[in-house]
């Protein structure tokens, strides 16, 4: 039950979103791998540069909402 | 993509390495960074992905070894592979962390087997950062990379050594058999700009530490007197250092005391090695832990017209006459004008960081009516009497200095205090006209939810920061027996 209603939400946000990059595309092949692999190589080194990025700032921000949201009681989205 | 997701049987031995290197044993304990790796995390979504990972070398630049790794280091030799011809990253920590109690040291046997792979790359080494825990680790890094064999490091950028150990006494090296200093890559780092050596001696007269003309960042930490530079040493360092722009002394630098820092004069030759060193390009200057003695011998030593940033830590004694020397017209050569010459230290600074500074209550008035120009001040309360930040809420009564202090102070970063005092200052500096935009507190403080809405509200930026382990061991000022009177009351 649970597998087809998902599946179902998938079709529906194809209809309503249909560049939801969250979503697969449909079709058998990823587009992203029709990208030359020079790109690909390329954004890889990207993704991996993001490894090495300091996270403390990252770390501080989410605690430093976190706790503001949990101390003032607001838990929406800030 | 469900085409190219295939099964990687033709890649099983790589599959394996990177499994491995995905398994908790070889690198939970790196919280620095995130786990699994990115290059890890493409390489495993399908085969057209892992092939383009595999053929990009840059990938596969940064190794790191944690603690409870052990030969035969895999990982480590399929990322020396993978990298092909690159610069290469090594970061090795042989110290268990304290959570993991299961966890053993390498053996000098596994250390000597792991760097019997990375020296025959020592060429590509960029950047090495060993920390240890035991010194014979250390030892055993020093022997293998000053063996007459071992190559010179010219790609070398960053070396990093750390020996992080209690110790209770920093008048002698207490390991006797491992105090040679070494020479290290045969003496040859041209390219060296970060170096930092903590509780780690070398040569200090070979070439890559003695004519160090890249090097920008230069931290000298935890020597022990013996092992430590001789005066005329450090003095060559430091004037070899052309480009230095960031120095930190914490409990190292020359050996000897003040009177003893001076080089005889060779016949004939015009330099005058007794002259200040000049740092012209230096911005950042850390002074930790060392005797009043020798700190204000230092400062007197040194030229630093280019000083914006400084950092004072000192736990024991009494540091009154170093506030006075900071305050006192700062160190200069005889070529600079009368106005450069009567200027300190202290009134050029754009920040100052206060980890400890025992002294008399009035050198809190003397080192802030100094501080004329700086916009960011860092206070350890923890370690500080309370009226260093007190006294930011009240007039400044200091002829020629203006009616507040610190006028351009921007940015506050504090820790030991609470929500209530920070509220005052705020709303005080406010009505003063002179309000702080941003205020980072160290997150052990007590700072209760109406105060922190408040802060948030008043300021451009209130923030959390993560103190150093140590800001927990609080002084009770209350025991101190000197000066308690003084401290007791601002008002």
């Amino acid at each position: 039950m649970g597998i087809a209603q998902t599946q179902k939400v998938e079709e529906d946000l194809h209809v309503l979103l249909p560049n939801n990059p969250f979503v697969p595309p449909k079709g058998d092949v990823c587009f992203i791998n029709n990208l030359p692999p020079e790109l690909l190589s390329r954004i890889f080194e990207a993704g991996s540069a993001g490894d090495n990025e300091d996270e403390d700032d990252m770390v501080g921000d989410w605690l430093n909402n976190l706790r503001y949201c949990l101390d003032t009681r607001d838990l929406g989205f800030r | 993509m469900n085409e190219e997701l295939e099964d990687e049987d033709e890649d099983e031995d790589e599959a394996d390495t990177d499994d491995e290197a995905d398994s908790d044993a070889t690198g939970s304990s790196d919280f620095d960074s995130p786990w699994p790796p990115f290059p890890i995390v493409v390489s495993h979504v399908c085969r057209h992905w892992r092939n383009i990972a595999f053929s990009t070398p840059s990938l596969w630049t940064t190794i790191t070894v944690p603690p409870e790794e052990r030969p035969p280091y895999e990982f480590a030799m399929t990322l020396l592979e993978r990298s092909r011809g690159l610069p290469i990253d090594i970061y090795i920590d042989c110290e268990p962390h304290e959570h993991d109690c299961d966890v053993e040291p390498p053996s000098d046997a596994d250390l000597k087997f792991l760097l019997s792979l990375l020296i025959p790359h020592i060429h590509r080494w960029r950047t090495m950062e060993l920390s240890v825990s035991e010194y014979h680790h250390m030892y055993v890094f020093l022997s293998a990379v000053s063996d007459p064999s071992t190559p010179t490091a010219p790609q070398l950028e960053t070396l990093e050594l750390y020996h992080h150990e209690e110790m209770e006494e920093f008048d002698s090296f207490g390991y006797h058999s491992m105090s040679k200093h070494f020479t290290l890559f045969g003496g040859s780092a041209p390219s060296l700009t970060r170096l930092v050596l903590w509780g780690v001696h070398v040569d200090w007269n070979q070439p890559w530490i003695a004519s160090a003309s890249n090097v920008t960042d230069l931290e000298l930490a935890f020597h022990p007197e013996d092992v430590r530079p001789s005066w005329a040493q450090f003095a060559s360092i430091l004037r070899g250092a052309s480009a230095l722009e960031k120095l930190s002394l914490r409990l190292s630098g020359p050996s000897g005391d003040p009177p003893e820092w001076f080089i005889e004069p060779t016949p004939g030759s015009p330099a005058d090695l007794n002259a200040p060193v000049q740092l012209p390009r230096v911005t950042d200057f850390i002074l930790a832990f060392h005797s009043q003695a020798r700190a204000i011998g230092l400062l007197r030593k040194f030229y630093l017209p280019a000083l914006k940033n400084l950092v004072l830590d000192f736990d024991d004694g009494d540091y009154t006459e170093l506030v006075h020397e900071l305050a006192g017209p700062a160190t200069s050569l005889s070529l600079s004008s009368a106005q450069e010459q009567s200027r300190s230290l202290l009134s050029k600074l754009e920040s100052l960081k206060i980890a400890g500074l025992p002294c008399r209550l009035e050198c809190v008035h003397t080192l802030y009516g100094e501080l004329q120009n700086l916009t960011s001040l860092n206070l350890s309360l923890s370690y500080l009497p309370p009226n260093f930040l007190d006294i930011l809420c009240t007039p400044c009564r200091l002829a020629g200095r203006g009616d507040i202090w610190l006028p351009r102070l921007a940015t506050l970063y504090v820790s030991g205090t609470f929500g209530e005092q920070l509220r005052e200052l705020v709303q005080k500096r406010r009505d003063a006209g002179v309000p702080l935009s941003s205020l980072y507190v160290e997150e052990s403080c007590e700072v209760d939810k109406k105060d922190m809405v408040w802060l948030k509200e008043n300021l451009k930026t209130f923030e959390y920061f993560e103190g150093s382990e140590d800001e927990d061991d609080v002084i009770d000022f209350q025991d101190l027996d000197e000066g308690i009177d003084e401290w007791s009351d601002m008002d």
